[in-house]
């Protein structure tokens, strides 16, 4: 059985450009995290380099699995030997869960290699959900779908992003990965307002929390690019989700312009220091 | 369980999505223009081009290196521009981008003469590394049979190359900058100064590394026949080139090389070697 993380348990992404560090502060005895999140996709097939690190990495830190190959909202089949080359790595990690986003990626002509976005529609619940489902009994431990930052809204919605959410992800039975800023970032680039977004989602779903930074690009449209810190705004919408949820697992992301490990490590305490806060309000 | 079909509409929606990010930006002169601004799926498209190009610079680090990467972009612009969907991913992009020049006579980039001609080196480099580094992996052939050079049978003995190591001709200062991979030393090589000849070199996959190795002309020729002909063509090609006691004194130690480099793979047989009849390639 997969060992579960504990409700506050905090962790960083690992990436190609910071697993040195995180290797080396393990030696020392102390990494400052509680677990960490590694991109599914980099160790699937049997990449020889990663999957060594992730193997001493292991000795110390429970590993959850995070991958962006499932194109739950796309018309393709699921992908039967990816799930299980997915489920062979959860279970050699002994990942107590694995994520996914909500979110196509591909047609049959061609792979985008981005997270893209659909019309939130009841009429796409029901496909969503069976998908989802489906690669919950097949990893045969809690997925979680992640809600991805959109700068687009389609006319033909017919639900609201967070209603959407809650509803493919309850008849699937499945879970939340939660993404802070993406919430942020959406509910900026498309005029809602965040702090609705949480009441549609059921606390006792709740796997995980992502934090990340994004930027400002043209005509104000924020984009989520986890280059830099993770801004007050998306701080203040963790201490509301904390008021939610209760306590979560909280991973901070930083995919490019990475700083130290004890800078990463420095941004991710503060998501404990809102924890406190939560519990003892102004 | 079994899945349901997706809705009508998801199939028609998602396949005009990606048409219109995967849309070419528009070209003035050798300016792309980003989308800018709120309109529809402009960000999306953005993402999709910015990441083909980084793609592209990083599958050719040699010609952004001694180009720049607008030379690329441009490049990448021109060549997917011109595909459909279906006929490029970003898995092997260097890939198709060379399919594409090899059918192609035509300029690849609006440059000098001899910066088209530096351009395609370049690009030959980058693509010969590209091949070995991405190569399925195939066993080695471990040892030569016994007395394979005494055996009257010689003309019929054929080793199978591995797709891991290719030979190139190219300039010594190219095969280092990619090989050390210091941009700054590699924007040295301005496109159009004089620079040394050509010399063969090989590249070979050992683990995740690749090897280069330079060979004189005559060890190349070896190497390069024996991927088309039996190993006694392969030495008539090689007499063509070296006297037959510079044969005698070289053919053990290339022979050896060869197979401690493992550049042919294991067919299976008894001995280690394939043994039938091929027709050699005509000389040229």
């Amino acid at each position: 059985m997969p060992r579960a993380l504990k409700r506050d348990a905090l962790g960083i992404a690992l990436r190609p450009e910071n697993v040195l560090e995180l290797r080396a502060a393990l030696e020392k005895g102390d990494a400052g995290i509680d677990y960490v999140e590694i991109l599914g996709d980099n160790y699937l097939f049997g990449q020889p380099l990663p999957n060594a690190h992730l193997d001493a990495i292991r000795e110390h830190l429970p590993a959850v699995v995070h991958t962006v190959g499932l194109n739950i909202l796309g018309t393709e089949p699921l992908d039967r030997t990816y799930l299980t080359k997915l489920k062979a790595l959860a279970d050699r990690v002994d990942a107590p869960f694995v994520t996914d986003h909500l979110c196509w990626t591909r047609t049959a002509r061609h792979a985008s290699h981005d997270l893209l976005p659909t019309p939130f529609r009841h009429d796409l619940v029901h496909y969503a959900a069976r998908r989802a489902a489906l690669v919950q009994d097949i990893l045969e431990r809690p997925f979680g779908l992640e809600n991805v930052s959109s700068y687009v809204t389609f006319p033909e919605s017919d639900m609201t992003e967070a209603a959407f959410f809650a509803a493919v992800v309850g008849e699937a039975s499945c879970h939340y990965l939660l993404d802070i800023n993406n919430v942020f970032v959406s509910s900026w680039n498309n005029g809602f307002d965040p702090a609705c977004y949480f009441v549609h989602l059921e606390p006792k779903r709740l796997l995980q929390a992502h934090v990340a930074g994004h930027e400002t690009g043209e005509g104000g449209l924020l984009v989520d690019t986890h280059n830099r810190a993770v801004c007050d705004g998306v701080w203040a919408l963790h201490r509301q989700a904390q008021k939610h949820f209760g306590s979560y697992p909280l991973l901070l992301e930083w995919d490019a312009e990475i700083p130290s490990w004890e800078s990463l490590v420095a941004q991710v305490l503060k998501g404990r220091r809102n924890a406190d806060d939560a519990r003892f309000p102004a | 369980m079994t899945l349901v079909s997706p809705p009508e509409w998801l199939r028609t929606f998602e396949d005009a999505f990606l048409g219109a990010l995967t849309t070419p930006l528009p070209l003035v002169g050798r300016a792309l223009i980003v989308p800018s601004g709120r309109e529809q799926v402009s960000q999306y498209r953005k993402q999709y081009w910015f990441r083909l190009f980084n793609t592209a610079q990083a599958d050719l680090p040699l010609t952004t290196a001694v180009h720049g990467p607008t030379i690329v972009n441009l490049l990448v612009h021109r060549i997917v521009g011109e595909l459909s969907l279906d006929a490029h991913n970003l898995e092997d992009l260097w890939r198709t981008i060379s399919h594409a020049i090899s059918n192609s006579s035509a300029p690849l980039a609006a440059l000098s003469p001899r910066g088209e001609t530096r351009l395609r080196e370049t690009l030959q480099v980058d693509f010969a590394f590209a091949t070995v580094r991405c190569a399925p992996e195939v066993d080695a052939l471990e040892s030569l049979p016994d007395g394979l050079l005494e055996d009257s049978a010689l003309e019929n003995v054929v080793f199978e190359p591995r797709p891991s190591w290719v030979l190139i001709n190219a300039r010594k200062e190219d095969m280092d900058c990619s090989v050390r991979h210091e941009p700054a030393s590699c924007s040295e090589l301005d496109s159009d100064r004089e620079t040394r000849a050509a010399t063969p070199w090989l590249l070979c996959r050992k683990g995740t590394s690749t090897m280069v190795i330079p060979l004189s002309p005559a060890q190349a020729s070896f190497y390069a026949a024996l991927r088309e002909c039996s190993l006694g063509d392969a030495l008539d090609v090689l007499l063509t080139m070296v006297s037959e006691d510079e044969l005698a004194g070289s053919l053990g130690e290339w022979l050896s090389t060869g197979l401690s480099l493992g550049l042919w793979q294991r067919p299976g047989s008894d001995d280690g070697c394939a043994r039938r009849e091929i027709p050699c390639a005509e000389d040229p």
